[in-house]
């Protein structure tokens, strides 16, 4: 077992750091869900300056055409406006001359000068465009000035709504959600990373040759392989259990706490019986680590990890179906919604029993390996 | 002499390959038992086989009296191994790898300390106890490799081709370790595929070639099963067909070469032939420069019975 622990402590400058993002990550999830989300999404308003020197109705109409998603000023100090423009207080600035509705009328150009420091505002130059096209459209259509002006406005009334889903359906509000989320990534990839060197070193095949010429048994040598690895093991998941426990304590009753420790320990079992398999499998310690980014992220990306699952295609979904993180995500599902882990328990439990028998047929195929390497 | 190891009749197969066909060795208490053979020729599975780490399909193995056997622990516990493959834990020290293997022989702490310090020392690495293996020479490596099959003291050593990618320096001082640890007590198998490490350290040898035992006993023994004695080189200008026809009328003169100027001269035993050589090359008046003598080598036992050369198969 000393030996084991040995081989752990070399993997704990890397575990560390994904210890430290992962508990980074889940407090700045639950951190920013905790605020209102509705007050998190605003439209962008741009401030532009219009001045008025032509007091027309087309001059009035532009600059109400304008004023409908952005704030509009008339009553800035000329003088200052160099610098509030330089400073981005004033993202836009319209200058109607003298004589601009005539030009527009008599189809020449001039009698608008439009000013920004900003290099975006392309698309406000679009919509002045896309205004007078409008009228233009209008009055081709016989109608006059006043008319057609009126018509434009109206007709750019509406304005796309954006909505924040809640409920079920949207992202939760309940911020321990994300730690037992992210413990389906951060379980397995802590795991090969730790316990994938344990195995691939004990199960080299010159350390095995050489362990098994020793007095001590096989069978006791491997009781102290499964022993170290069982402490490594469990020791992780309380130290991940214990600060969740401490940070989300309130987010969660008691039970639903003990049922979330439930799932993360069935997932735990799944991590152990893939880190055990592919540390016989991987020709190198950096094969492993290569396996754990790509095992985590993957697995994550295709069962609702890090993209809620209701974001996702149907066909990942179904994708997911087949990876126990998927299994372990539902149960997830069901601990962020108030006291449905509870109500729908054999439910819960069935996830939990899936994800087991993930872990066993893991492990089962970690036998048939670790056999067939012997006979080799 | 009593027997430490008693192969019968073994035979090791592979689905079609025959890897070890009817097998029989006896090594007797305090040898260094060399076998010899090309790589492929079955050396290392003989040792797995000994050593319980492959099943066997026919004969039986015994060890010190006991049948050898996977589960037979008290015997494991009176053998030492070093593989062919450097097998050590990259994530100890040299010390920490020393005494873990020394522990599966040895639960005693304060017993082990001891027989670690002391395989420490035997092997030379009392400068890199704290080191990790990655920062050891090949040479260290090999040395550190050996340190962990002996620190328990073991009765009979397998050396499974100890000096394979060793400068000269280490695999000297790996040969006159053996060496030692014979005198110390210990029976040795060695396997190789260099003849002249084995030639130098063993006192008995096997061939062994496709599986089959070729031939055993000490190296003049195996030496006299030859025809081939001493071979004699001359360098001589020029040798007429009747000198040629004269050198091969000599005594214990089994043929004469005769190339660029160099004529090879084959003995098959017999005493001062290089001086009967010169003898009648004076006689005869003929001149010659540089002469070589060399005794059999192994490589001419292995070419004599087998028809092949033993170096052509080796690195």
């Amino acid at each position: 077992m000393r030996v084991v622990l040995k081989i752990v402590k070399k993997a704990l400058p890397s575990v560390s750091m994904y210890f430290i993002i992962f508990f980074g990550m889940t407090i700045a999830m639950s951190f920013l869900t905790g605020k209102d989300q509705e007050k998190m999404y605003q439209a962008t308003e741009l401030t532009i300056y219009v001045e008025d020197k032509d007091t027309s109705v087309l001059s009035n109409a532009l600059t109400e055409y304008l004023a409908k998603e952005n704030e509009v000023e008339t009553e800035y100090d000329k003088e200052l406006l160099s610098e509030l423009l330089f400073s981005g207080l004033v993202d836009y600035v319209v200058y109607f001359e003298e004589g601009f509705e005539e030009n527009f009328l008599s189809g020449k150009k001039g009698g608008i000068e439009r000013q920004s420091t900003k290099p975006n505002m392309a698309f406000v130059d679009q919509k002045i465009e896309l205004f007078f096209q409008y009228v233009r459209g209008e009055l081709a259509m016989g109608k006059t000035l006043e008319d057609a002006c009126a018509s434009v406005l109206k007709n750019t009334e509406n304005r796309a709504e954006t909505e924040v889903l809640s409920g079920r359906q949207a992202m939760s509000t309940r911020p321990g959600y994300f730690f037992f989320t992210f413990l389906a990534y951060i379980l397995p990839c802590i795991l090969i990373m730790v316990l994938g060197p344990v195995m691939y070193s004990f199960y080299r095949k010159d350390i095995k040759m050489r362990t098994d010429c020793g007095k001590v048994t096989v069978r006791k040598q491997n009781i102290e392989v499964v022993k170290g690895i069982a402490l490594v093991a469990v020791a992780l998941w309380a130290l991940f259990m214990g600060l969740g426990a401490i940070i989300y304590h309130r987010d969660f009753t008691p039970a639903e706490y003990l049922l979330g420790t439930l799932n993360s320990l069935v997932m735990l079992l799944f991590s152990v019986a893939i880190s055990v398999l592919l540390g016989v499998l991987l020709p190198n310690v950096e094969a492993l680590n290569g396996a754990s980014n790509i095992l985590g992220l993957g697995m994550s990306f295709l069962c609702g990890v890090f993209v809620p699952a209701y974001l996702l295609p149907d066909y990942v979904n179904k994708i997911g179906e087949f990876l126990p993180a998927g299994w372990y995500m539902k149960n997830v599902i069901l601990l962020n919604e108030e006291n449905a882990a509870t109500e729908h328990f054999t439910e819960f439990l069935m996830n939990c029993g899936v994800v087991t028998a993930f872990a066993v047929a893991v492990f089962f195929v970690f036998l048939v390996v670790v056999k067939r390497k012997k006979v080799a | 002499m009593s027997t430490v190891v008693k192969i019968e009749n073994l035979v090791k197969r592979y689905k079609e390959l025959v890897a070890v066909d009817h097998m029989n060795l006896s090594i007797g208490k305090g040898e260094i038992f060399g076998l010899l053979g090309p790589n492929g020729s079955g050396k290392s599975t003989i040792i797995n086989c000994l050593l319980s780490l492959t099943d066997y399909d026919k004969g039986e193995i015994t060890v010190f009296g006991e049948k050898m056997r996977a589960d037979n622990y008290s015997v494991k516990g009176r053998i030492g191994v070093v593989l062919q493959n450097v097998a050590v834990f990259d994530e100890l020290t040299v010390y920490e790898n020393i005494d873990y293997f020394c522990s599966l022989y040895v639960s005693d702490k304060e017993k082990r300390k001891t027989l670690v310090q002391e395989a420490i020392a035997f092997v030379g690495l009392e400068e890199f106890v704290k080191f990790y293996p990655k920062k050891l020479s090949g040479g260290l490596l090999r040395r550190l490799n050996i340190a962990c099959g002996i620190a328990h003291k073991p009765e009979l050593i397998i050396f499974d081709e100890p000096t394979v990618a060793v400068d000269p320096q280490s695999r000297n001082k790996i040969l006159e370790g053996i060496q030692e640890l014979n005198r110390q007590g210990a029976t040795v198998i060695y396997t190789s595929h260099y003849m002249e490490e084995v030639e130098q350290i063993c006192s008995r040898i096997a061939i062994i070639d496709k599986g089959q035992l070729v031939a055993t006993g000490t190296k003049d023994e195996l030496k006299s099963m030859i025809q081939t004695g001493e071979t004699i080189r001359v360098e001589v200008p020029e040798l007429t067909s009747d000198v040629l026809f004269g050198l091969e009328k000599l005594s214990h003169v089994l043929s004469v070469e005769y190339n660029d100027g160099l004529a090879t001269i084959k003995c098959n035993g017999g005493r001062h032939n290089v001086l009967h050589v010169l003898e009648y090359l004076n006689n005869t008046e003929t001149s010659f420069g540089r002469v070589f003598a060399e005794q059999p080598t192994l490589n001419d036992v292995f070419l004599e019975i087998t028809g092949k050369e033993l170096r052509d198969e080796v690195q």
